[in-house]
C-alpha cells in the first residue's frame, strides 16, 4: 500500500468513527473484551520512581491521589488471539510464541513498543480511545491487588539496613511459575478486575523519575525522568527497560524481575483534543 | 528399551575387583584397631559438624551414601529431569575428614533404583579411585575404605563406565570431600587460618532436551531420556548451570547468612565443567586454587578458576553488610542458565571502605 493511499486510508476510518465511541465507563470492550468502569474518586497513591530525603534514600511518599475522570480498564489482559489480529492487520510486531487461536490465554512476551502499537492500532480499529494506563490508574483499578514496595525500614536507616529490608520484602514474594495461564486463574479483585498480580505483569504508561522528599513531606517535581525505563505493574512494581520481552533474566544480581509482560490497556472519554493527537498519532502510525 | 541389564559388569572389572580385594588383607592393618567415628552427613550448602584442627591420631570415619534416583525440578519455570543422587541432593553432601584418616564409605543402591552405579573418589589412591571396586546393582551395598592421603578438597562421582560416566555426572552425581590438615588451615607462612562457617556450592550443569517449540521435555524414567539427553550433551552446551541443583536454591530466601566480621569457607566443586566463582562486593582472602592445601593459598583474589574435575576453597571474611551476589563470573552463565547464589549479611556499614559522595541526580 502506498503511502497516499495509507494516509486516505486512515483518514478515512478517522472520520468515520468520530462520535462513534462509546462513554469511558460503560460498554464493552473489542473483541468481547469486557471492561470494568472505574469511577471517579481518591485513594492513597504510592507514588512511583526513587526519592530521597535529606540526602538519604527514602520510601516514595504516599499521597491521597484524586481520579478526576473516569475511565474503563479491560477485565482481563490481552489475549493471544487479540494480539495476533493486530499482527495480522500489520499494526503490530510478530512474536514468537503467539498463539492466534488462544482466545483465553494473555499475550507475554511484549515490550513497550510492542504495548504501545497495540493501543494504538486498537483505538485504530475501534474508533475508541485506548491506551496503557498511567502507574496511577493501574493502582487505583487494581485496589487491594496493588503491591505496596515501601521498604519496612525508616528513612534514615542507612543504606545496608534498607537494603537488607528491601532484599527480605522482594524475598517473600512468590515466585510464579512461566506458563501463561487461562483467564481467570488468579481470580478478580473488588472491582472485578481478573489476574492482576497473576504470572503476567502489565505495562504502563509511566516513566522511571527520580525526585526528592521535602521537609513538608510533599515530593518535589522529578529531578530526572528516564522514559526509556517504564513501569510495569503486577505482583511487584518493576522499572523495565523499554525494549525488553522477556523480564525474568532482565533483573540484576539483587532484585526481583517480573515473570512475564503483557498487555491491559484502559479507555478514557476522550476530549477534542485528545482526539485531535488520537487521529494525528495514527496517521504518523500509518505512515 | 533401555534397563539396567544394558550396565552389567564387564567380566574384566569384576575380575579386577576381585583380584584387588584377595590383597586388600595385606594393606588393612595399618587400619585395624583405629578408633571409629561415624558421621551424619547433611545437604548442602551446609557442611556437617567438624574439627578444623585435631590433636588425634588417625582415626576410621564411617560414612554411609545411598543412592537416590528421583525426578527433581531444576528451575522457576518447573523443568523436570530424573535425576542421579548420593543420599537425595545435587551435588552429594560434603564429607570432612583430617590427613591421614580413613574414609570408610557405605554405599547403598536400593533396590526400588533402576540402574547400577558407584563411586570415584579423587581424594584416594588405585582402584579408579575407588569407582572400580564399588559397581552395585539395584539391592546391593559395598564398604570401601580409603586413606585420605592428600590435604584438600576433592571431587567425588559416580563413573559407571563408558558413555554411563558423562551421563551420571551431568544427572547430578557428584559430592565432593575435604581433607583437612590435621593443624588445620593456614596461609602458607605459619599464620593459622579458622573459619566461622563453612558452605559447600556444587556447580552442575545439566543438558535438558527440547521439543519442536523449543519448550524443555520430560520423561517418564532416565532411561527414556537417556539417547536425547546424550545428544544434548553432545553439544557441550548446558540448558542450565546451577548451584545446588536447581536455579534459585541459594538466592532470595535460600541466600546464605552471614554478618561483619564473620569468616566463611566457600567450598566449590564442579565434577564436570569449568568455572570460576565471584563474590560481587568482596574478594577470596584465601583462595586454594585448585582446592589442595598442601600449596599455599594465594590472597586477594577477584576470581579464582575451578577446572572441571576439581573443587576449591576460599576463606573470606565480611566487611561490609549488604547482599552479595556470589556466582560463576561467566556472566550469561551466571544470569541466563542460573549459577548464581546471595549471602546476605547483616552488621553497620563502614564509610571508609565505600562512601556515596553524591546521590545519582541531574548533572551539574
Amino acid at each position: 500500500m502506498s503511502a497516499f493511499l495509507k494516509v486516505f486510508v486512515a483518514v478515512t476510518a478517522a472520520l468515520g468513527v468520530v462520535g462513534a465511541a462509546s462513554p469511558a465507563g460503560s460498554g464493552a470492550g473489542p473483541e468481547g473484551v469486557g471492561v470494568v468502569a472505574i469511577e471517579p474518586g481518591a485513594f492513597a497513591y504510592r507514588m512511583s520512581g526513587d526519592f530521597q530525603r535529606d540526602g538519604l534514600e527514602a520510601n516514595a511518599p504516599l499521597r491521597e491521589t484524586a481520579i478526576a475522570e473516569p475511565f474503563a480498564i479491560m477485565t482481563r489482559q490481552v489475549s493471544q488471539r487479540d494480539y495476533a489480529r493486530c499482527v495480522a492487520d500489520g499494526g503490530c510486531a510478530k512474536l514468537k510464541g503467539v498463539d492466534a487461536t488462544a482466545a483465553d490465554l494473555p499475550v507475554v512476551g511484549v515490550n513497550w513498543g510492542d504495548a504501545t502499537a497495540y493501543a494504538l492500532w486498537l483505538s485504530r480499529h475501534t474508533g475508541e480511545d485506548w491506551q496503557l494506563p498511567s502507574d496511577v490508574e493501574w493502582a487505583y483499578a487494581a485496589g487491594a491487588r496493588f503491591h505496596d514496595d515501601a521498604i519496612a525500614a525508616s528513612d534514615g536507616d542507612g543504606y545496608a539496613k534498607r537494603w537488607l529490608a528491601k532484599f527480605d520484602q522482594e524475598a517473600a514474594l512468590e515466585k510464579q511459575p512461566k506458563a501463561p495461564q487461562p483467564f481467570g486463574r488468579f481470580g478478580a479483585n473488588e472491582r472485578g478486575v481478573v489476574d492482576l498480580a497473576g504470572n503476567v505483569w502489565e505495562w504502563t504508561d509511566t516513566c522511571y523519575e527520580r525526585r526528592t522528599v521535602e521537609a513538608s513531606g510533599a515530593p518535589s517535581e522529578a529531578l530526572t525522568r528516564n522514559c526509556r525505563v517504564r513501569i510495569a505493574e503486577g505482583g511487584h512494581r518493576a522499572y523495565i527497560s523499554d525494549f525488553i520481552r522477556d523480564s525474568r533474566n532482565g533483573g540484576c544480581s539483587v532484585g526481583l524481575p517480573p515473570t512475564n509482560l503483557g498487555i491491559r490497556l484502559v479507555r478514557h472519554r476522550e476530549t477534542p483534543l485528545r482526539r485531535a493527537w488520537r487521529v494525528f498519532a495514527g496517521l504518523l502510525a500509518s505512515l | 528399551m533401555f534397563n539396567r541389564r544394558d550396565f552389567v559388569l564387564a567380566a574384566g572389572a569384576a575380575a579386577g575387583a576381585a583380584a584387588a580385594l584377595s590383597s586388600a588383607p595385606a594393606w588393612a592393618e595399618e587400619a585395624a584397631g583405629l578408633p571409629r567415628r561415624s558421621v551424619d552427613l547433611v545437604a548442602p550448602p551446609f557442611v556437617h559438624p567438624h574439627e578444623q584442627t585435631t590433636d588425634r591420631g588417625p582415626e576410621i570415619v564411617e560414612f554411609k551414601l545411598t543412592v537416590m534416583e528421583k525426578e527433581v525440578v531444576i528451575d522457576d519455570d518447573g523443568t523436570k529431569i530424573h535425576a542421579f543422587t548420593y543420599n537425595g541432593s545435587v551435588p552429594g553432601p560434603m564429607m570432612v575428614v583430617h590427613e591421614g584418616d580413613y574414609v570408610e564409605l557405605t554405599l547403598v543402591n536400593p533396590a526400588t533404583n533402576s540402574f547400577d552405579h558407584n563411586i570415584d573418589f579423587h581424594a584416594s589412591t588405585g582402584g579408579l579411585g575407588g569407582g572400580d571396586l564399588t559397581h552395585i546393582n539395584p539391592g546391593e551395598e559395598v564398604v570401601l575404605r580409603f586413606k585420605a592421603t592428600r590435604p584438600g578438597v576433592f571431587v567425588y562421582h559416580c563413573a559407571p563406565g563408558g558413555e554411563m560416566i558423562p551421563w551420571h555426572v551431568v544427572s547430578g552425581m557428584n559430592g565432593a570431600i575435604m581433607v583437612l590438615p590435621r593443624q588445620g588451615l593456614s596461609d602458607g607462612a605459619g599464620k593459622p587460618l579458622r573459619y566461622d562457617k563453612a558452605f559447600y556450592i556444587g556447580e552442575q550443569d545439566f543438558y535438558v532436551p527440547r521439543d519442536a517449540n523449543g519448550a524443555f521435555k520430560t520423561y517418564p524414567s532416565a532411561g527414556e531420556a537417556f539417547a536425547d539427553t546424550l545428544a544434548v550433551m553432545r553439544t557441550l552446551t548446558p540448558t542450565h548451570v546451577v548451584f545446588n541443583g536447581r536455579v534459585g536454591a541459594l538466592t532470595d530466601k535460600n541466600a546464605l547468612q552471614s554478618k561483619v566480621g564473620e569468616t566463611v569457607l566457600i567450598l566449590h566443586s564442579q565434577a564436570n565443567r569449568d568455572t570460576r566463582p565471584h563474590l560481587i562486593g568482596g574478594h577470596g582472602d584465601y583462595v586454594w586454587l585448585l582446592g589442595k592445601f598442601g600449596n599455599p593459598p594465594m590472597k586477594g583474589l577477584e576470581t579464582w578458576f575451578v577446572p572441571g574435575g576439581s573443587a576449591s576453597a576460599a576463606l573470606y571474611t565480611f566487611r561490609q553488610p549488604g547482599v552479595y551476589a556470589y556466582l560463576n563470573h561467566n556472566l550469561i552463565e551466571a544470569v541466563l542458565l542460573g549459577a548464581t547464589a546471595q549471602f546476605r549479611v547483616e552488621g553497620t556499614w563502614n564509610d571508609d571502605l565505600m562512601t556515596l559522595v553524591r546521590r545519582p541526580g541531574p548533572i551539574g
